[in-house]
């Protein structure tokens, strides 16, 4: 700068009006002093330019403030994002040792405080609450494997196969050596020692019993097939 | 929540499909007992018995059989013990057999199943039929899936002034 001050200078003669450039620099107060003396001397004789430095003063005075608002706004930036941080520091810093600086900034101080709390204890407590579900899941799909396989027999296993006081025959007709009631096995759950897969009584009558060995009707059973003798093909 | 409950419902589906049920459990159970070759000859021990209401009781012959005296056995009052006899049954012969009154009985092993489980006896898969002479038949068909050791009946035919009772019983 010093070299442009000079070569301006060295330019600009003692009693010749100062160019627009060096009115300019005089408003900056970047001209020698030799020169600075001149230049304000010949304002006071020209009117014209000293018109012209006012408006170059008034130019640089409208930058000066804008510049000022900007870093004035800046300013009131860092001095919300300061007191936020000191609103909610205490927490903060209590728990994390650091501060967090948030991406932006809120003109009250309610949501950040909101924000936080959204972002506690509820995701955890439901993460913690999925994982202590599946972990139960798991762990009884694990003991139903381990059941299954020492051949455990399931509760109603017997249930299924009870032994059956159906009548496969006819139910009318007994021959009349035989009685009238069937003996019931309903509800027994010991699977009986011979069980009437398939049976053909052809044009007879025929019964099938269960005849209970001792005196417990639950007890186990012996099969007896009686057919009647005097229908067709009987003696 | 809703994600909540979806996330465990299907959590304790996959769990319990991974795991097997108890029925298949028992399905896959080792053990059942090796089945017989297909050639071995079983025992049968086939009584005929005498059921009549002449009042003479029971036979001692015949043995301990409290079945006899409830229904539909009780009908008679006097049983005896007209025949024993033991039988080879060999999968896929029938074997036969005269009775008293002229019928033929025809057993035949038709399988032999292996224990569910392995305290158990294992089971077969008798067939028995009767024929009357002259062609009629008495008994077209019957097919008893039978545990080792136990006895069915076959009763019902008429003779001398009663009816005959037949016990079969697969030895174990």
């Amino acid at each position: 700068m010093s070299t442009a001050n000079s070569s301006k200078a060295n330019h600009g003669d003692a009693s010749s009006p100062p160019t627009d450039l060096e009115l300019m620099l005089y408003v900056d107060g970047e001209l020698d002093e030799a020169r600075h003396r001149q230049v304000e001397d010949y304002l006071l004789h020209d009117p014209r330019c000293r018109a012209k430095v006012a408006g170059l003063v008034t130019a640089a005075d409208m930058i000066r403030d804008s510049a000022l608002a900007a870093s004035a706004a800046d300013g009131i930036a860092d001095g919300v994002m300061a007191k936020i941080l000191e609103e909610k520091g205490g927490t903060t810093k209590a728990s994390g040792g650091a501060v967090v600086q948030p991406l932006a900034a809120s003109p009250s101080g309610d949501a950040p405080r909101a924000r936080t709390r959204l972002q506690g204890s509820p995701a955890n407590d439901n993460a913690r609450g999925i994982f202590a579900l599946t972990a139960l899941a798991v762990a009884a799909a694990a003991a139903m494997m381990v059941w299954g396989r020492t051949g455990a027999e399931a509760p109603s296993a017997e249930l299924t196969a009870p032994a059956p006081s159906a009548v496969l025959a006819p139910p009318a007709a007994a021959p009349a050596h035989e009685p009238a009631a069937v003996p019931s096995a309903e509800g027994e759950i010991i699977e009986p020692g011979v069980e009437v897969a398939a049976v053909d009584f052809g044009a007879r009558m025929g019964t099938i019993f269960y005849v209970p060995r001792e005196a417990a009707a639950s007890g186990p059973t012996t099969t007896v097939v009686w057919l009647s003798d005097d229908g067709p093909g009987g003696q | 929540m809703r994600f909540l409950a979806s996330a465990i419902t299907a959590m304790m589906v996959l769990a319990l499909g991974a795991s097997p049920s108890p029925a298949v459990a028992q399905e896959k159970a080792p053990a059942p007992a090796p089945a017989a070759p297909a050639d071995a000859a079983i025992t049968s021990e086939v009584v005929v018995l005498h059921a009549t209401n002449d009042g003479t009781g029971i036979d001692p012959k015949i043995g301990k059989m409290p079945e006899l005296g409830k229904p539909p056995f009780s009908a008679y009052n006097s049983y005896k013990l007209l025949d024993r006899l033991k039988i080879s049954l060999r999968k896929g012969t029938p074997t036969t057999t005269k009775l008293p009154n002229g019928s033929v009985l025809m057993v035949s092993l038709k399988d032999v199943v292996a224990a569910k489980k392995q305290d158990e006896p294992k089971r077969f898969v008798v067939s028995a039929s009767i024929q009357k002479p002259g062609g009629n038949t008495f008994l077209p068909l019957l097919e008893v899936n039978a545990k080792a050791g136990e006895s069915f009946f076959v009763a019902g035919q008429q003779h001398m002034g009663g009816v005959l009772v037949l016990g079969i019983k697969v030895a174990p």
